[in-house]
């Protein structure tokens, strides 16, 4: 059938109204959709969270930009999943500051300058910023990163945003999923390793190490004391001290993780104590030479380091220590006024991961 | 730039469809061009300048050939500016997609040491190398004309069909560039088209991107997933691949339909073939034609022995494998349809021995009647469908020692249990979690609730590849009511809202 003139002016304006439905219903909805997300901005990217919300919070690398900015504190805690286990009401109870938590798990010095340049935009009178500094992953590219940032919630860029108010990921885990099955987090606790108790055993880290470990023989050549120190020192320049130098007023209490003896094992395995050794000594050098800067050292704790029972894996002890050295930071102990101190507490690291006896414990029959 | 990407939805298009029917309408044909090649390499560079390059060089030396083809009417010339032709096109893809694979095949024969040059394959090279050699081919026998460059240049990049099809023949583009001056906007085709776009857009990130998650999730632990598992894998990987690629070509589609031009089907509801003739009449129908045309007739088709076409058949496939990728299991796959082609091709001809195959094409009588009844056809789909997802894991795999793993995990692991990262793979999907939510099963029994959403999806989507019509069929029969327009723009949404994943066509590489 041959279509006249008029069926097609009435084709054409029938499907005229079916596109305009369509855009509008699609319009209408995204309004709606972004809407939920901008009032309850669970990312904190817009405002301070909404009273009585029961917020999840779970993704550093969404929702750590957000917190810096909108949250209200005195203190943050900054570093990798070394940090992830400090409570802050411990911090509250010690030291009397009002901090939060932004760690990112392997975090690199570009991870950590990141958040700091958004903590000093949005509050550049901030008292205290702990710093947990990992020596090994100083040596990185200077502008790596441990995982691709969404960018969108990190820059100023109002376009990009749309990744974040039509998202839906967003929209049912974070806004809807809250509501109808609220679990809110304790940000005193939040990100939390999820071990239990029961994990911190050696019986649980020896098998899996053991899984993964390989004894080299031979051993390489020892690497250079001096090897990593050219790379700190550029991290140190571009990441660290920028802003320890802009915020005389802020304190930078930096400190070194208590690793388990499996992390020197792997060190001696790979011939690079001396070179790690040093690794310490050029970081607390360069932070020493401000005035705001507190060193603690916790890498030569021998009782705690010693002892397996007090780890889920090679590096992650129990949460209890975090108390520790919060505490710590409040009552001074295990920090290391001068370079002198600092070279104190590297020559008794270096007594530990050279003396203890590595074949008797690996050669347990794990 | 992806389809599904904001940027597209919200920026690229709607500027590039106001801007191309307010200069066409205004009978600015010439310039309505140039707006969309503008917009073309705005939608290629933004993968990488680099590749832009790349591409117009390309475009610049075939019509550069094409002109001096057009010069000469000596076919020995013709014929050899077509081969220079022909191999600088197959040097370029040679060179990116394949030297890789030749110096790993040369260390391997002579047990040398040539490193690897890990380079990046341009997006959309396999495609955009085959058309112009398509086109070259075509001018060389006198069935196309030399075009203005113009209408060249938008031939190869025009940006629905740029980076994954369907691979376009000049006879059926050059035409409708003829009539783009004066062109109106015509609401029943932006409505149509609209509606393959979000279609086709549903059906890859709702979709293949959902089995795309426990197929990935299945590959990555291949040493512990049981028979049963790795059927299932093996399945959700041939609807993945099926809704990704079908639902990137229906989009092409849906685009290029609202700005006034057609592209030819690529998928006609593959899965329902009832045989391997049938599934390559269905699946990624402008590859078969291109190698049908430029490859098997040149060869002598079926006008040779029996034989030589089955040899013929063989050497389709064998570059069919070798043109997906650059690796002995995309060889292997396509060997394994070759056989089966040839296998079917025989048997359907002796069965019907009056048939003679008159129209030169690799196709064979339409094997609907070659089946007789019903019973045996639905075993005839289901055995070509397994078939198909059985080489599918050949395609999938990352090597044939990887597939083959794969396909013994069937015949020797446990068929009782399904994995639980597996079914865990689809309460993934934020929307499925709230259907085990609201189930109400989770606390009765929360990897039954698991195990029953994997189900259920599993065959929901099963039923509606097996059952129902194609999402380009759709557009064209759908009534354009305001509920359906309701629903449609409903849908975009939900897809718009999906976005965020990080989500790529898994046809780009090839």
């Amino acid at each position: 059938m041959v279509k006249t003139m008029d069926d097609n002016t009435k084709i054409n304006s029938t499907f005229k109204k079916y596109i305009m439905i369509l855009l509008a219903a699609g319009l209408i909805l995204a309004v709606i959709c972004a809407a939920m997300v901008v009032i309850v901005d669970p990312f904190f990217h817009y405002h301070a969270p909404l009273s009585g919300f029961p917020y999840e919070v779970d993704n550093q690398l969404s929702q750590n930009p957000g917190m810096a900015k909108h949250m209200d504190y005195d203190a943050v805690v900054l570093g990798s999943s070394m940090t992830v286990n400090f409570d802050t009401n411990v911090f509250k109870e010690e030291t009397g500051l009002d901090t939060i938590k932004l760690p990112y798990s392997g975090a690199y010095p570009r991870d950590i300058s990141n958040i700091m340049s958004i903590i000093f935009e949005a509050h550049p009178d901030v008292d205290t910023v702990f710093l947990g500094i990992d020596v090994i992953n100083y040596s990185s590219a200077v502008d790596e990163i441990k995982f691709p940032l969404p960018e969108y919630l990190y820059d100023k860029n109002p376009v990009n945003d749309i990744n974040y108010v039509l998202n839906k990921d967003v929209l049912l885990n974070y806004v809807i999923k809250p509501m109808v099955s609220p679990d809110p987090t304790d940000l005193s606790k939040v990100y939390a390793s999820w071990w239990t108790d029961e994990y911190y055993n050696i019986n649980y880290v020896m098998p899996n190490y053991m899984r993964e470990y390989e004894a080299l023989d031979p051993r390489p050549e020892e690497l250079p004391k001096e090897y990593f120190e050219e790379q700190i020192c550029v991290n140190m320049k571009e990441n660290i001290l920028p802003y320890v130098e802009a915020h005389p007023d802020t304190r930078f209490v930096v400190f070194y993780p208590p690793y388990s003896i499996l992390f020197w094992n792997d060190c001696r395995n790979q011939n690079k104590t001396e070179a790690t050794l040093y690794e310490y000594e050029v970081i607390s050098r360069m932070l020493l030479e401000y005035d705001n800067t507190e060193i603690f050292f916790f890498a030569d704790e021998e009782e705690i380091i010693t002892d397996l029972n007090n780890y889920a894996d090679y590096t992650h002890y129990h949460p209890r220590y975090n108390d520790y050295m919060t505490r710590c930071f409040a009552d001074g102990t295990d920090r290391a006024h001068d370079m002198d101190e600092v070279m104190a507490h590297i020559g008794h690291m270096r007594d530990i991961a050279t003396s203890f006896d590595y074949e008797e414990l690996l050669g347990r029959g794990w | 730039m992806l389809f599904n990407s904001y940027i597209f939805i919200f920026i690229f298009f709607p500027m590039c469809i106001t801007g191309f029917y307010a200069l066409a309408s205004r009978n600015l044909g010439t310039a309505a061009k140039i707006w969309v090649i503008g917009f073309s390499l705005w939608f290629y560079g933004f993968f990488s300048p680099s590749y832009l390059l790349i591409m117009i060089i390309s475009i610049g030396v075939n019509y550069v050939l094409i002109v001096l083809m057009d010069r000469f009417d000596e076919k020995a010339k013709r014929r050899g500016i077509l081969i220079t032709g022909v191999t600088l096109n197959l040097l370029l893809l040679g060179y990116f997609k394949y030297l890789d694979f030749t110096i790993g095949n040369i260390n391997t024969l002579f047990g040398s040491d040539i490193p690897m040059r890990n380079i990046l394959l341009p997006l959309g090279i396999s495609f955009f190398t085959f058309q112009q050699i398509g086109y070259l081919a075509d001018i060389y026998r006198g069935d196309e004309t030399k075009p203005a460059f113009i209408d060249y240049a938008l031939f190869v990049s025009f940006f629905p069909q740029l980076v994954a099809g369907p691979i376009v023949s000049g006879r059926e583009m050059m035409p409708q560039f003829e009539t783009i001056a004066g062109r109106k906007a015509d609401p029943e085709r932006i409505g149509r088209g609209l509606t393959l776009f979000v279609l086709g857009l549903a059906k890859k990130v709702l979709i293949a991107d959902a089995f795309g998650r426990a197929v990935d999730s299945g590959y990555s632990q291949i040493a512990v997933i049981g028979g049963l598992d790795s059927f299932l894998v093996m399945i959700w990987y041939t609807l993945q691949l099926y809704y990704d690629f079908s639902g990137y070509c229906d989009m092409a589609m849906g685009l290029a339909g609202m700005l006034g031009f057609d592209l030819p089907l690529n998928f006609d509801s593959p899965y329902k073939a009832d045989n391997i003739v049938d599934f390559w009449r269905r699946w990624h129908m402008t590859l078969t034609r291109f190698f049908t045309r430029y490859v098997y007739i040149p060869l002598g088709g079926s006008r040779v022995s029996e034989r030589r076409t089955i040899v013929n058949i063989l050497i389709v496939y064998f570059l069919s494998g070798l043109w997906h990728g650059a690796g002995w299991n995309f060889v292997l796959w396509g060997m394994l349809h070759g056989v089966a082609y040839a296998v079917v091709r025989t048997g359907v001809r002796h069965h019907y021995k009056n048939v003679t195959n008159r129209n030169n094409s690799v196709t064979v009588p339409d094997t609907g009647t070659a089946t007789p009844n019903r019973a045996l056809r639905i075993l005839s789909h289901i055995a070509t469908f397994v078939y198909v997802s059985f080489a599918w894991v050949f395609f999938r795999a990352a090597s044939i020692t990887e597939a083959a793993s794969l396909i013994r995990n069937m015949f020797t692991g446990t068929w009782r249990s399904v994995n639980y990262a597996l079914a865990e793979a689809f309460v993934q999907i934020d929307e499925l979690w709230y259907v085990v939510k609201f189930s109400g099963l989770p606390s009765v029994n929360f990897a039954l609730a698991h195990n029953l959403v994997m189900i259920v999806f599993t065959l929901a989507i099963l039923v509606m590849t097996f059952a129902a019509p194609n999402a380009y069929t759709v557009s064209k029969k759908i009534r354009p009511r305001a509920i359906t327009a309701v629903l449609i723009g409903a849908l975009g949404l939900w897809c718009v809202l999906s976005l965020s994943e990080v989500s790529t066509f898994l046809y780009f590489n090839f």
